[in-house]
């Protein structure tokens, strides 16, 4: 095919996509020679090459890697529960006894993730106890059989009660650190599962009224596995900040009972 | 496909298609949850995808995400300005040297076929044959597309000539 003045730019194409032979690209160097005035336009043609920034990269790799490790049953657990309370919480629930206990702490205890910096409610409690501190009610064994009203309930009293009283109430359990996994990755089961447990939280109230942007029903992070995940890790993060929350007023009461003596 | 191969995937495949993405939508969060997506759909039928079809698999599954993602209407307002800020926030890119960096521009405003067909074919260096293979395309089409892809950038750069000196 020679080059021409009707087919030139199809030509000049194929000269910048490396589709012409010697021959050919000789042919279309002569007719540009030829044609001055189209010399621009195949320059530009041949300048229409992108190259790739490598300095642009993913840096979410690690999360997309799967090292075979499958996440504890403990953290589905775990934060099912937080999730669920997250739910509640969000939607309202208000049947909670100021006068109860917060022998449930363990459940809070529980879900601190961050080993390296442990909490120091069971040393204030002894301290606090020590200096004769009531509690406002006697305490009872926990019930992690409805892990659901054992969080609520902290999670209410905090707001209602003044430290002290929150100081007296807080059990006498060992914070536990929890078994977190660093590891995302998934693999079916655990999409299985969590489509399951974002169907259920789907039944639990209108999702609308849940204090976080996401769509449990998936579009957003393409599939419900997803979605829930990122649900759980919000979640947490919501209860853990009630457990610190907790942990701080518990410091700042011992220090007006210090300052008090 | 076994977890290996899976895992070298995201190894080696996963910044070349973050950046196909990154350059048809100029938007850095959208791309990753695209990338993110590929990847899950990849792991999900790994035991039905060959190692030596997963980079195309890749390819594809992100084209469609990219096409669905274009297809919401109330996005297209949102991905231009995006674009718009992301290039006016690097100052113009600093990586890419004038010519690219308005061809990268440019590229984010072609239809997607378009832009696909030549991030694929420049990026990734494929033919037009895997190009057509990914893209659900003859390899006729593909050749038009690219033309016409080619001749679109080759007119934006051509407006840009008063702004900016290609020969530099």
């Amino acid at each position: 095919m020679k080059t021409n003045l009707e087919n030139y730019e199809e030509r000049f194409v194929d000269y910048m996509e490396g589709l012409l032979d010697a021959d050919e690209m000789r042919e279309v160097e002569t007719f540009v020679a030829q044609h001055p005035e189209l010399e621009e336009d195949f320059k530009l043609f041949c300048s229409t090459k992108l190259e790739p920034d490598t300095n642009v990269v993913y840096t979410k790799k690690e999360s997309l890697m799967k090292t075979g490790t499958v996440i504890r049953p403990l953290f589905v657990r775990v934060v099912a529960a937080a999730a669920c309370v997250a739910l509640l919480i969000s939607i309202g629930i208000r049947f909670l006894k100021p006068h109860q206990s917060l022998e449930q702490q363990p459940m809070l205890a529980e879900l601190s993730p961050i080993a390296a910096q442990p909490i120091s409610v069971q040393q204030d409690i002894q301290e606090l106890r020590k200096s004769d501190v009531k509690p406002m009610s006697s305490p009872k064994k926990s019930s992690r059989a409805e892990p659901v009203e054992a969080i609520t309930e902290p999670v209410e009293a905090i707001e209602t009660f003044e430290p002290i009283e929150l100081i007296a109430t807080v059990p006498s359990v060992e914070p536990k650190p929890l078994e977190w996994s660093n590891d995302l990755a998934y693999d079916d089961t655990e999409i299985r599962m969590d489509m399951e447990l974002g169907e259920r939280l789907s039944m639990i109230g209108p999702l609308a009224d849940v204090p976080f942007d996401i769509d449990v029903r998936g579009s957003l992070f393409g599939n419900v596995g997803q979605a829930t995940k990122e649900l759980y890790r919000r979640t947490a993060k919501v209860v853990m900040d009630v457990y610190y929350t907790a942990d701080y007023r518990i410091n700042e009461a011992k220090d007006q009972l210090v300052a008090s003596r | 496909m076994t977890k290996d191969e899976y895992n070298k995937c995201v190894q080696h495949f996963s910044d070349g298609l973050f950046r196909f993405v990154l350059s048809n939508i100029r938007n850095r969060e959208m791309a990753e949850d695209i990338v993110q997506e590929s990847f899950l759909k990849i792991w999900e039928r790994r035991d039905a995808i060959p190692m030596e079809k997963a980079k195309p698999y890749l390819f594809t599954t992100a084209y469609h995400a990219l096409i669905d993602q274009t297809r919401k209407k109330e996005n297209t307002a949102f991905v231009s300005e995006e674009a718009a800020s992301f290039i006016n926030a690097q100052g113009g890119n600093p990586h890419y040297p004038d010519v690219q960096e308005v061809l990268h521009q440019a590229i984010a405003t072609l239809p997607e076929v378009q832009a696909s067909a030549i991030l694929l074919r420049d990026y990734e260096g494929y033919s037009y044959e895997e190009i057509g293979r990914i893209l659900n395309l003859s390899e006729s089409q593909v050749k038009v597309y690219i033309f016409r892809g080619r001749t679109a950038l080759k007119n934006y750069l051509k407006s840009m000539d008063n702004l900016i000196d290609i020969e530099s």
